[in-house]
């Protein structure tokens, strides 16, 4: 590509709706000329800092969003990206919070409309698509709307990967950016990436972990929880692992649907879980102030009760404690282990 | 089948349109302390505070012997949606054979939609369905109409808790009717109510708009009856959230007062965050001196107004203050700021009256 001299520099947070594609994010602004900024990554101090922009009852995720914002703005971007997350048909929603994002960020921070590139993106809990995009001096909106969908093609592949070799999403990301050029190659730290490995002889129980990807994959978040599980011999499997129709299949199941995107894959792949034998158990992680967790997670709960099959309910929060954690992960495996061996006689 | 219903609004007008068709009816009772306690048993520990009471509520109605719960449920991104869902839910856990029939709008779901009617319908000759509609209707109406009566006349009553008092009798007198003829008959007698308690018109007041998630905002109890403990402080306390409100926002949606919303929010989150965000540029048109916007801890609709008070009270000039209510009964904190707030309303009423005393600026706040 041309190396054009003041490229438009646009910042990505690295968190909510990024955590989810952000190879798509990364490839649909570059290729329409843009110079991409990520913000660094999730620390105390970003959630401090984000924290105190906001209501305190808000959620976790949305606090440290926050401070990803303002580590770009003191990164210098140009703009940063905020797309507008609606729904068009009404049959699945975004977060409350997320749908408001645009203008909580902008009235908290007092900032201008333009310092946003905010594409309007509608989600069905699997691909992102922009329904309308925001004019812009980088790019035409002929090109825009031809290079999102290569963007949507190339986050795709990423989402085919994760069912194929059965790994989570930050680890095909990080495949899929080694085996691309230098220009996309997306800038993940091998910690987010978790460890990147297939099932192995030591591991001998198996768990259903969910939990949304700016929360899971947030090592700040999550505490190493993935890193926990595998000292414990646990191997995972999450909703990206499993097949669309698999999770909608569950889903249909339900006397109501759930309307939530992000939500509703959760419930899908878990439902799934609950059912699938080889599933010994499993986790739901969610952080503290999540509302739709605190619907998705009960149904969950309450059809585990029925199917008989373990469920752990995790809460993060800035005091989660990593050996308090661990412990509680420790007693969920003890127990997984002797419930296996009963059923197993 | 024994229906009930969640305790919301004008209850007795429900159990009139449920009578109507044919059914027993169990009204749940007003929610106590112990309403509240079991809601917060049974319930997922962060729902929000309104499933909570309405849970409890269902157990109390269950208790006497209801056997089928009618909500409505509607489509978005509110949990509100899920609240029949759930409560159905978690009764089966605790082994009640209840049944949960949640209403959607019928442009979300016409068949179910039908369904649901022609199953409540219980086979009732289509006249009397009409009239027993516009009954309910009606009452809901008049419930409405003298609810805000009273809450403009509260600040000026002479003899404390007057109002509330007449308040009771007006719902009997309402309740008592079972026709379209006996409302006629008993309008002129609560209208005589209404005029008959005494007040002082020269009395200063304050005037503060009341926005905020609806349950909150309608149930005096969920709010510690924040209106009576206002006009006590000399304000009048307006708001908008009423039944009637909801059922003709129903069929003809606000436009206007959603446009002027935009600014601040272009798209709803799933519940009257914008509505409500429109109201407030409302009243300050109409010259009120605050805004108390109520929600209940972690609701998230109202999570997204509440970030932009900041804004809005600085750009309006008009003091806001927001207070976030949860099963902890500990309402002496929010005592505390209430009076503080209504003290800094007085202070700027005092400045303003000075201002134009000096013939500087005639405009008050
Ligand atoms: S889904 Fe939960 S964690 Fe995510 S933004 Fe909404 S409330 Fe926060």
């Amino acid at each position: 590509m041309k190396q054009i001299p003041n490229r438009l520099k646009v910042g990505v947070p690295k968190t909510l709706f990024a955590s989810y594609n952000l190879s798509y994010w990364q490839r649909f602004l570059t290729l329409s000329g843009m110079e991409v900024v990520f913000s660094g990554e999730s620390t105390k101090e970003t959630a401090d800092r984000g924290g105190r922009l906001l209501p305190h009852e808000f959620c976790i995720p949305i606090k440290i969003f926050m401070g990803h914002i303002l580590d770009l703005l003191d990164k210098g971007v140009d703009q940063i990206l905020l797309p507008r997350m609606t729904d068009r048909n009404k049959t699945n929603f975004f977060c409350p919070k997320l749908i408001g994002l645009p203008e909580i960020v902008k009235f908290s921070l007092n900032l201008e409309e333009k310092r946003f590139f905010s594409p309007e993106v509608i989600c069905n809990g699997l691909n992102p698509k922009v329904v309308r995009f925001p004019v812009t001096a980088a790019a035409s909106l002929q090109q825009m709307k031809r290079v999102e969908k290569q963007a949507l093609k190339y986050w795709e592949e990423t989402l085919d990967n994760c069912r194929k070799q059965q790994i989570t999403l930050p680890e095909a990301a990080l495949k899929t950016s080694l085996e691309t050029s230098r220009e996309t190659a997306l800038k993940i730290s091998p910690e987010t990436a978790g460890r990147g490995k297939l099932k192995q002889p030591e591991h001998h129980l198996c768990v259903g972990l969910l939990g949304y990807a700016y929360s899971l994959y947030d090592p700040f978040i999550n505490k190493g929880i993935q890193r926990k599980l595998d000292k414990l011999k646990i191997r995972v499997y999450t909703w990206e692992m499993l097949e669309p129709e698999t999770i909608e299949t569950s889903l249909r199941g339900l006397k109501r649907p759930i309307f939530w995107n992000f939500g509703r894959m959760l419930l899908g792949a878990g439902l799934h879980f609950l059912k699938d034998p080889a599933i010994d158990g499993i986790i739901y992680v969610t952080t503290f102030g999540c509302g739709p967790d605190s619907v998705a997670a009960e149904i969950l709960n309450l059809e585990a009760e029925k199917h008989q099959k373990p469920f752990l309910l995790i809460n993060l929060d800035e005091h989660t404690e990593d050996g308090h954690l661990f412990t509680r992960l420790e007693a969920f495996a003890d127990m997984l282990s002797t419930f296996k061996e009963d059923n197993a006689v | 089948m024994k229906i009930t219903f969640p305790y919301m609004g004008p209850v007795f007008a429900y159990r009139k349109l449920f009578e109507g068709l044919g059914h027993e009816v169990v009204i749940p009772p007003r929610p106590s302390q112990r309403t509240i306690e079991l809601g917060i048993k049974y319930s997922p520990e962060f729902i929000c505070f309104p499933f909570k009471i309405i849970l409890g509520s269902y157990l109390e109605a269950l208790e006497q012997g209801a056997d089928l719960i009618v909500t409505t449920g509607f489509i978005g991104a509110c949990r509100a949606v899920y609240y029949g869902n759930l409560s159905e839910r978690i009764l089966h856990k605790l082994g009640f054979p209840v049944e949960v029939t949640v209403f959607d709008s019928p442009g979300e779901d016409l068949r179910g939609f039908l369904r649901n009617c022609r199953k409540l319908g219980n086979h009732t000759p289509f006249p009397k369905v009409v009239r027993t509609l516009e009954l309910v209707i009606r009452l809901i109406f008049a419930h409405d109409y003298y609810q805000k009566k009273l809450n403009h006349l509260r600040p000026y009553e002479r003899i404390p808790g007057n109002c509330s008092r007449k308040w009771i009798e007006i719902q009997q007198l309402l309740d008592s009717c079972n026709s379209l003829k006996e409302l006629k008959e008993v309008l002129p007698e609560a209208n005589r109510i209404i005029a008959g308690i005494p007040i002082d018109p020269e009395r200063t007041i304050l005037k503060v708009g009341l926005v905020g998630e609806i349950y909150l905002v309608m149930e005096s109890f969920a709010n510690h009856e924040v209106e009576e403990r206002l006009a006590k402080l000399g304000v009048e306390v307006v708001r908008n959230q009423y039944i009637s409100n909801w059922v003709t926002h129903f069929v003809l949606p606000p436009k206007r007062l959603l446009r002027q919303a935009d600014p601040y929010l272009k798209h709803s989150a799933g519940g009257h965050e914008k509505e409500n965000i429109g109201y407030i540029l409302k009243y300050r048109q109409m010259g009120f001196d605050g805004i108390i916007h109520l929600l209940p801890f972690g609701c998230m609709p109202e999570l997204v107004t509440q970030s932009l008070i900041p804004a809005l009270s600085a750009n309006l000039n008009l003091p806001i203050l927001s207070l976030s209510l949860d099963e902890q009964l500990g309402w002496v904190n929010h005592m505390i700021r209430l009076e503080a707030f209504v003290e800094l309303l007085w202070t700027r009423y005092g400045q303003a009256k000075e201002k134009i005393n000096d013939g500087k600026v005639v405009c008050r706040s």
